[in-house]
């Protein structure tokens, strides 16, 4: 990508002090964001994702490194710069922190008045909000008479008042029904193609992630292990070897396969080698199996196949039995140079 | 009961009732800025501010911890300094004021420690500065609490008024005292006392409609 990042940490580092000594919540975190793109960071719970994007806006302030928005030092500005840098960046929150005080309209209306908007302004914008999320008919309600979606709705509409360039997402979702999480998720995916608003959201439910997401970061005691576009991430070569292995799993799934297809495979008689195959993009439309059976003359035998829509493009994983051939490691190789990972999971006797 | 005595209690409700508003309106503008004072400058909160956090609550545990009465005197050389006299009903505010004051800021800060810190983190977020945290957050989200702490202050306040006799600041605990006890009415002070438990369930009752109340 030539264009510049819209939020750039730069050797960024929180820690504080605990009474079991200096704890890292985040450690020497370099990550680039750029303009329009729905960014996912993951990780489990006191993995520093709430200190990452809390930094972004300074609600926590980093110990050491850099945060740049729009190309500006977050850290050198003035507390009243900040100020103005922050109607730039909208926040939704887990737990919607709507004023129970006051109405969805007036909910909508603050980040207006404390900037000095004027009343028509704000009436038209404010309207004009409601009609996006959806929320017109409860313009008079109080937050206490809605549902967790609408609250969230109202919510989104009170970051996007003062049409910031950023819309941060604190565990978004995390409160909700299945149904509202799937409704807020598309108003998001909505707002961000109509104003090419860019998100950053922080989640522990990796299904919101194969959702919305373009790129996904995975951290870990304060480290980001990965940071991948949303399909690699989830068709990738998991190396068992490599030190956040277990981690990748956890999110990415399905490293653990089920042992009974292997004592299918034995009482079928059937020998030979049990693969996962995952791949993605292009290589999911084409015929691969048709080819390791036409062209090199395989016998394959499909045990458990996964096809799914990530993004826009799709990722699928198989767990297919080879039959023992002469020709299987020409076979494989062949899988491999078309992008498609292949894992030898078991050879069956 | 001579028409003189319904007088005196007439007299005296008045005189209760201007110590009462008086010294409420007085201690809340005192309590209120301190109340907000302890809550922003407490360690890890808005401001972090611990010595003036430290000094406001010293304030505030002190004249706590001193008995109504004893207060009511010791501030007699104040209150002669501040209005000129220290006997009446208008000297006898003072202390009221006084006393109620960091009653008030505890009621302020505790109800402003019930909000939620998700809501403070919103106003940030929204590129708020302190003041309208406090005015546009703070406030407005604790208004019930404050209204709930403020009830309990005018009903121990009618109680401390009873006292202010002590100062000859009149008042219905002065009428009940004087003629009541010491003159043995046994009526004047029944009256006294039911006219004082309507002055309780009246304030009780506003102070839950207020509370009630959107804003």
């Amino acid at each position: 990508m030539t264009t510049q990042p819209i939020i750039e940490f730069k050797n960024l580092s929180k820690s504080y002090d605990s009474e079991q000594g200096r704890v890292d919540a985040l450690l020497k975190i370099d990550l680039a964001i750029y303009p329009g793109e729905i960014m996912g960071v993951v990780g489990p719970s006191g993995a520093g994702k709430s200190s990452l994007l809390r930094c972004i806006n300074l609600l926590e302030k980093p110990t050491a490194g850099h945060i740049f928005v729009n190309e500006r030092d977050q850290l050198l500005l003035s507390a009243h710069e900040l100020r103005i840098a922050r109607h730039n960046i909208g926040m939704i929150f887990q737990q919607f922190n709507l004023l129970s005080t006051k109405t969805v309209w007036q909910n909508i209306a603050l980040p207006l008045q404390i900037i000095q908007t004027p009343k028509t302004d704000i009436k038209a914008r404010v309207n004009e909000l409601l009609k996006l999320v959806g929320l017109s008919d409860r313009a008079q309600h109080y937050p206490s008479q809605l549902s967790g979606g609408q609250k969230q709705r109202v919510a989104v509409a009170r970051a996007l008042a003062t049409r910031p360039q950023i819309l941060l997402c604190d565990e978004a979702t995390s409160a909700l029904d299945p149904a509202s999480t799937q409704s807020i998720l598309e108003l998001l995916r909505e707002i961000n193609q109509l104003f090419g608003i860019t998100i950053v959201l922080i989640t522990h439910e990796i299904e919101v992630v194969k959702n919305i997401c373009h790129r996904v970061a995975l951290i870990e005691n304060g480290r980001i292990l990965q940071i991948k576009r949303v399909t690699e991430f989830f068709a990738q070569q998991i190396d068992p070897l490599h030190p956040s292995h277990e981690a990748v799993v956890s999110y990415i799934g399905g490293h653990d396969w089920d042992e009974r297809l292997l004592s299918i495979c034995q009482h079928e008689q059937i020998t030979g080698l049990l693969l996962r195959i995952r791949f993605h993009g292009a290589s999911a439309a084409k015929p691969l199996i048709a080819h390791l059976v036409k062209d090199f003359g395989l016998d394959v035998n499909i045990l458990q196949a996964n096809l799914e829509f990530i993004g826009n493009e799709l990722v699928g994983t198989m767990i297919v039995q080879v039959a023992t051939h002469p020709h299987i490691d020409a076979a494989l190789a062949f899988l491999r140079s078309k992008n498609v990972i292949v894992e030898e999971l078991a050879h069956v006797p | 009961m001579s028409p003189e005595l319904w007088f005196a209690l007439g007299i005296s409700i008045l005189q209760t009732i201007e110590m009462i508003i008086f010294s409420t309106f007085f201690a809340f503008i005192i309590g209120l800025p301190m109340g907000i004072g302890l809550f922003l400058c407490r360690p890890g909160s808005l401001s972090h501010c611990p010595w003036l956090y430290r000094l406001l609550a010293f304030i505030v545990n002190i004249v706590r911890s001193i008995p109504f009465i004893i207060l009511l005197v010791l501030l007699i050389p104040f209150t002669r300094l501040l209005i000129g006299t220290s006997i009446g009903t208008t000297a006898a505010i003072v202390p009221l004021s006084i006393g109620a004051a960091p009653f008030i800021a505890r009621l302020v800060d505790n109800a402003l420690q019930e909000i939620p810190f998700g809501l403070i983190e919103a106003g940030i977020s929204m590129g708020m500065n302190r003041w309208q945290i406090v005015t546009r957050v703070l406030l407005p989200e604790s208004y019930s609490g404050i209204v709930n702490g403020l009830t309990l202050t005018v009903v121990a306040l009618i109680g401390y008024t009873a006292m202010a006799g002590a100062v000859g600041g009149g008042g219905l605990g002065d009428l009940a005292i004087q003629y009541g006890y010491n003159m043995f009415n046994t009526t004047l002070m029944l009256i006294t006392v039911v006219v004082l438990i309507v002055m309780v369930q009246a304030t009780q009752w506003i102070g839950e409609l207020l509370a009630k109340r959107r804003v």
